[in-house]
């Protein structure tokens, strides 16, 4: 079977529609990547094609392509999305503990690595400290620093 | 040592059964809204939120200060990562979106919201089978059946009814490995008020004191005496 030649192609049309809030017509996305009249703008089609099936765009009804941005996988691993989920909804003055009871995830040490991390990349912050449930230790207290951000970068 | 781990209840059953029964679109006989309510600490919302981790569906936490065009905003956020100025425009994205997948959207703290906010929510319901699960205390009830066209479209009610003794044993089994006495239990459901934060609480207090002793087994007193020392 004959492949086709990697061009960008797709790679341009998806930077474009990723970046443009509003929905774009074909003709539109075309003439935005300078791609010339004839067969050319063939191949545009097939790529929307493509696009549309995986829902990666939709459809508007009057014809147009938006970038359906829900379709993005921040994060891969399907335990590390839990884990995020948890702390997206806990929203504020969450520990540890909370996630762990939450998201259901067992390993209370891959909970802590993730929020050190999350704290590490600044979306989340501490702002106190507790005693734990069983009386030995202190747990930090976390907060969202940015709600709408950590869902644009984390949640899937 | 406590493990951190959330109890399945037979609210939270019967509260992920509605929304499961209003996701399904093989279900639909005829509008897809439901009501739960109950008064505060019965564990609401945390079965709202423990179903957004495990599951599609949407949680909205509770803001009592929105404006229709707000909570349009927020939904279609939540949907599509995006949020347009317009009233129209959010109604647009939010249709695409539940024809694509229906995803149930639980609205925490309803009874605070104005009821235009939730009529619009009863005609997102019917123009794009959007299911809603509105959450709240008991004036919800009360709220919702204001209008006559609003209570008809409540497919599911649901109670969120105090902490049974089930519960109680089930918490303290799962998350403490303790067993308590029948006795205990009916203590602590008392003390409790069919509320699960004086529970947890109480927990803590029994944990930490059998950490102190270096005890494995609950003695027999201390539930009486913890209550009684948090009831003085």
């Amino acid at each position: 079977m004959k492949e086709n030649p990697k061009t960008g192609l797709a790679g341009k049309v998806r930077e474009l529609l990723k970046a443009r809030a509003r929905a774009m017509s074909p003709v539109g996305i075309c003439e935005a990547l300078n791609i010339p009249k004839g067969p050319d703008r063939a191949v545009i089609w097939d790529t929307l094609k493509d696009f549309q099936e995986r829902g990666e765009i939709q459809k508007t009804e009057k014809g147009r392509f938006r970038y359906n941005h829900a379709h993005q996988k921040a994060v891969k691993g399907l335990l590390k999305q839990t884990v995020i989920k948890a702390v997206y909804f806990s929203i504020s003055g969450f520990s540890a503990s909370d996630i762990q009871k939450l998201s259901g995830v067992r390993d209370k040490h891959y909970i802590q690595r993730i929020m050190r991390k999350l704290v590490l990349g600044g979306h989340i912050i501490q702002i106190s400290r507790r005693k734990c449930a069983h009386g030995r230790g202190i747990e930090r207290v976390f907060s969202i620093v940015d709600r709408a951000k950590f869902r644009l970068d984390l949640v899937g | 040592m406590s493990k951190d781990e959330f109890v399945i209840t037979e609210n939270v059953s019967t509260f992920d059964g509605i929304c499961n029964e209003l996701r399904d679109p093989t279900s639909a006989i005829g509008p897809s809204l439901a009501q739960v309510t109950g008064p505060a600490g019965r564990g609401k919302s945390e079965a709202a939120k423990r179903r957004a981790v495990k599951t599609n569906d949407i949680y909205l936490p509770p803001m009592n200060q929105r404006s229709p065009l707000m909570l349009l905003r927020e939904i279609e956020f939540e949907l599509t990562k995006e949020k347009h100025g317009r009233i129209e425009s959010c109604l647009d994205v939010i249709g695409q979106e539940m024809g694509r997948e229906r995803r149930v959207l639980m609205i925490d703290e309803a009874d605070l919201l104005k009821f235009s906010i939730l009529e619009m929510c009863r005609n997102m319901n019917e123009r794009f089978v959007c299911p809603i699960v509105f959450i709240g205390e008991t004036g919800l009830a009360g709220k919702l059946s204001k209008e006559r066209r609003m209570s008809s479209r409540i497919r599911c009610k649901m109670e969120f009814n105090p902490v049974s003794q089930a519960d109680i044993s089930l918490y303290f089994e799962k998350s403490l490995d303790l067993g308590l006495s029948p006795s205990d239990v009916t203590l602590v459901q008392r003390h409790s008020k069919g509320d699960w934060r004086p529970i947890l609480t109480l927990a803590v207090f029994i944990e930490r004191a059998m950490t102190a002793s270096g005890l494995s087994k609950i003695p027999e007193g201390l539930v009486r005496q913890i209550v009684d020392e948090r009831e003085s």
